[in-house]
């Protein structure tokens, strides 16, 4: 039985007939920064859809396996699933915030929780700078999220998700559409955070996963092809696939 | 296939000219129409109008008096009328959008709500009369006009109120979802406040509708001139009184007072939806 | 955990009491079509189809229940209303797209908008004090008439056809206009050889839910109509439609008689019925 925060075996998805993911095996050590990469359409979003039920929303969405979080099954029908959200944050590759206002976004989850509000205003604060927006809109707090830039709306996505005081951050592709400056920005924030959190993200790009992460997952295709540590991964992969891929020859 | 229009002949010049003229006249028709019923209207209305006019009750059939009883009834069958077809129909929208799955019975129902919505009122009051007069025994009644205009309107609300539910984007739900919420807390704090322009825009329709309305409410609510002393009295709504007034040529004046006093009723309603729209589009 | 299970049973509380609305709005949209359905068949059964649809004579009392009359009758009054009121419609849609400065376009669309919520019966009112003298005085004819149901019916369905109208040429990409443009074409030209035709399908969706209107309207023809109970025999003859036959016999008719009435009504929402349809498969041709 692993020891891993996250591990995964067998996992088979599909929706409907489409099957998306293959017989995935993975174990993610706690507090630490994990990359899962692969082309587009591999199937890394199911994947992190998947660990926080997220699926279930999807008519048709079957899976079989085992999903465990602290070695406890997902998938186990006594589960309660909003706190398994709260315990798994999920970042969503779209920066679109909440119709709301930023106070209102980043107090959505404690709101729906039932935290009282003077525990509120304080627990926004302190999401806010820790997600390293705090300077940029404490003194605009009540202004629609919808006004700020799309890397500030992905910071406040990351506060939001901090609120919940989670114990695993999921980034699904969370530095698409960011200007370089900003992406270096929050790749900057990950690394801070997988101290505290069990940070893994999900990318398509293959040089944003080796600038990031301790260890890495090549996925393709539905299936695991290679795991390792970033930088052998990197310098010499196993399969000839990763070689390919990591080298920019598809993808 | 178009033929060259850079060909800048006089036959296209004579013609882009006509053709803006046409155009134009068309817009300048409809403003005047509009202008020229509103103007006659107000202008023969609303001398007429005054404070007695409007707190007295009519004597002589219409012929003296006021309109008092009349403004009741009309508060009266929109009281019964929108609240019902909002909560009915505001619920099946939402039940209908979020909690079931596009299928056959969907579909069926969307089918329905559009057909019904395109029913002519005059059909609604046969209906009206039938079930809630004779058959369930209300008689004329405000019950009976305030039922018969709910289930006029439900038609409408529910289709705008399923139409801005599928509108609001599918993320904010998944973001909801994966901050920990559950369905109807989604619903409630994200869905409906986004929805709830086009959801305001359906009830105000059915509002107006439901003031304005006269064909289907002579033949349920009755034309009695008191006012109503319970739920199953019959009453007589500014609508009901004007066309009375006016078919019968009973009293020139009062009957343009009380198509003035309607108009303005519609007026102000119509104006509240549009500021209280113009409120939930700023807030975002 | 505690505040997870009242969290749970609050949930399904609710959805038990949208489910509830939900059934009861379906069960009352059933309810009315069954119920026109069932009070008019007999009248159906009576008359015979043919007795009923091709019966020239509506003379109810003597077991006649002719409706072909008040079916010509809605029929004429409605094409009127869209020869009238359908080109203007249109026209002033594309006034509002193209042709208007700002300040003009508001003022109108204010003005369709305020249109679409004034009562059917001051329509008909400003037709009984205005329309049908002039048409009695410079044109001819008793007034109540066909053409008078048109011009008031016409302006009825103004705010109809413009809106929708209007929604199909607004939703046209911006290129089409702006690919004419930059060929020399003058303004009507991309009306004309542009706009009209690319939105036809729109346009054509709106106008027919302008005759689906028109053809259920009541009291605003009652008062200028005439109700006579013969075939028009033009413009200026007075008619009685299906919809103003409903209204003027309702309060008094009884057993077979007002089942007549509901069979009026069911032939009534028939015709609207079919509208809708080719009005729906229109505007799915639109969305290509």
């Amino acid at each position: 039985m692993s020891q891993a925060k996250i591990s995964i075996r067998g996992l088979d998805t599909w929706y409907g007939d489409l099957q998306v993911l293959r017989g995935v095996d993975l174990d993610i050590p706690a507090r630490s920064l994990f990359t899962v990469m692969g082309p587009t359409g591999s199937g890394k979003t199911t994947l992190m859809r998947t660990i926080n039920r997220l699926n279930d929303m999807i008519k048709g969405f079957r899976a079989s396996g085992s999903v465990l979080v602290d070695r406890q099954d997902v998938y186990a029908p006594e589960v309660d699933v909003p706190s398994l959200r709260r315990k798994v944050g999920m970042v969503f590759a779209a920066t679109t915030p909440l119709p709301l206002s930023i106070y209102d976004n980043v107090a959505y989850g404690p709101r729906v929780k039932g935290v009282p509000d003077a525990q509120t205003s304080e627990v926004v604060e302190k999401c806010l700078r820790d997600a390293l927006l705090w300077d940029e809109v404490g003194s605009r707090l009540h202004d629609p999220a919808s006004r700020l830039s799309g890397g500030q709306q992905q910071r406040l996505s990351l506060a939001r998700v901090l609120a919940l005081e989670p114990e695993i951050i999921l980034l699904d592709e969370p530095a698409s559409g960011l200007d370089p400056v900003s992406t270096a920005r929050l790749e900057d924030l990950m690394r801070r955070l997988s101290k505290s959190y069990t940070v893994v993200l999900v990318t398509h790009n293959p040089l944003q996963a080796a600038r990031v992460g301790q260890l890495t997952a090549f996925l393709f295709m539905g299936k695991i092809v290679e795991i390792g540590p970033t930088s052998k991964l990197f310098t010499s992969p196993q399969d000839k696939r990763t070689e390919d891929y990591v080298l920019g020859r598809f993808g | 296939m178009m033929r060259n229009p850079a060909r800048r002949s006089g036959a296209n010049i004579i013609k882009d000219r006509l053709g803006t003229a046409v155009v134009w006249s068309s817009g300048i028709l409809v403003m005047g129409v509009l202008l020229a019923i509103i103007s006659v209207v107000l202008a023969r209305g609303l001398p007429f109008i005054s404070l007695e006019f409007l707190t007295q009750a009519p004597q002589k059939m219409g012929r003296e008096g006021g309109i008092f009883p009349m403004i009741v009834g009309t508060f009266l069958l929109a009281l019964v009328a929108v609240p019902l077809a909002t909560v009915l129909g505001v619920g099946a929208a939402v039940y209908l959008a979020e909690y079931t799955v596009e299928n056959r019975l969907t579909r069926l129902v969307r089918s329905g709500t559009e057909i019904l919505a395109g029913v002519p009122s005059i059909i609604f009051g046969l209906f009206g009369f039938v079930l809630f007069v004779v058959k369930l025994g209300f008689g004329w009644s405000v019950v009976s006009g305030g039922l018969t205009l709910a289930f006029m309107t439900l038609p409408t609300i529910i289709r705008t109120s399923e139409e801005s539910l599928h509108a609001v984007p599918r993320i904010y739900r998944e973001i909801s979802y994966a901050l920990g919420a559950g369905k109807w807390q989604t619903i409630r704090k994200v869905v409906l406040p986004t929805a709830g322009q086009g959801i305001l825009t359906g009830v105000m329709l059915a509002l107006g509708r439901a003031v304005a309305e006269t064909a289907a409410v002579i033949f349920t609510a009755g034309s009695s001139l008191r006012l109503p002393a319970g739920p199953f009295d019959p009453v007589r709504t500014m609508a009901v009184h004007f066309y009375i007034l006016a078919r019968e040529g009973i009293s020139m004046e009062r009957a343009y007072a009380t198509a003035a006093a309607l108009i303005i009723l519609i007026l102000v309603v119509n104006s509240l939806a549009l500021v209280l729209m113009r409120r939930y589009r700023a807030r975002f | 955990m505690r505040r997870g299970w009242s969290l749970l049973s609050h949930e399904r509380r609710i959805e038990q009491a949208l489910l509830v609305s939900a059934l009861s709005s379906v069960f009352i949209l059933g309810l009315i079509i069954v119920f026109i359905f069932f009070e008019g068949l007999p009248a159906f059964r009576a008359a015979g189809i043919t007795g009923l649809l091709g019966g020239l004579r509506w003379a109810p009392t003597k077991s006649a229940f002719g409706i072909l009359p008040m079916i010509a009758g809605s029929l004429w009054v409605t094409l009127g209303a869209l020869t009238l009121g359908a080109p203007v419609g249109v026209l002033c849609a594309v006034f509002l797209a193209d042709f208007a400065p700002a300040r003009i376009a508001d003022i109108t669309r204010v003005s369709v908008q305020m249109l679409a919520a004034i009562p059917s019966v001051v329509f008909g009112f400003i037709g009984l004090i205005f329309v049908v003298p002039f048409i009695r005085q410079y044109i001819g004819g008793p007034g109540f008439s066909v053409l008078a149901s048109s011009i008031v019916l016409g302006v009825m369905i103004l705010p109809t056809v413009v809106s929708i109208s209007l929604d199909a040429i607004e939703s046209l990409p911006r290129s089409y206009k702006e690919g004419a443009m930059a060929l020399g074409a003058t303004r009507w030209q991309v009306v004309s050889m542009v706009t009209l035709p690319s939105a036809r399908s729109g346009i054509l969706a709106a106008i027919i839910l302008g005759m689906g209107r028109a053809l259920g309207e009541t009291m605003a023809v009652i008062m200028v109509a005439g109700n006579s109970l013969k075939i028009p025999t033009g413009l200026l003859a007075p008619v009685r439609t299906l919809t103003s036959g409903i209204a003027l016999e309702m309060g008094y008719a009884e057993g077979l008689h007002r089942q007549a009435l509901f069979a009026m009504g069911i032939v009534l929402m028939a015709l609207i019925l079919v509208l809708n349809l080719v009005a729906s498969a229109v505007a799915r041709g639109r969305s290509r």
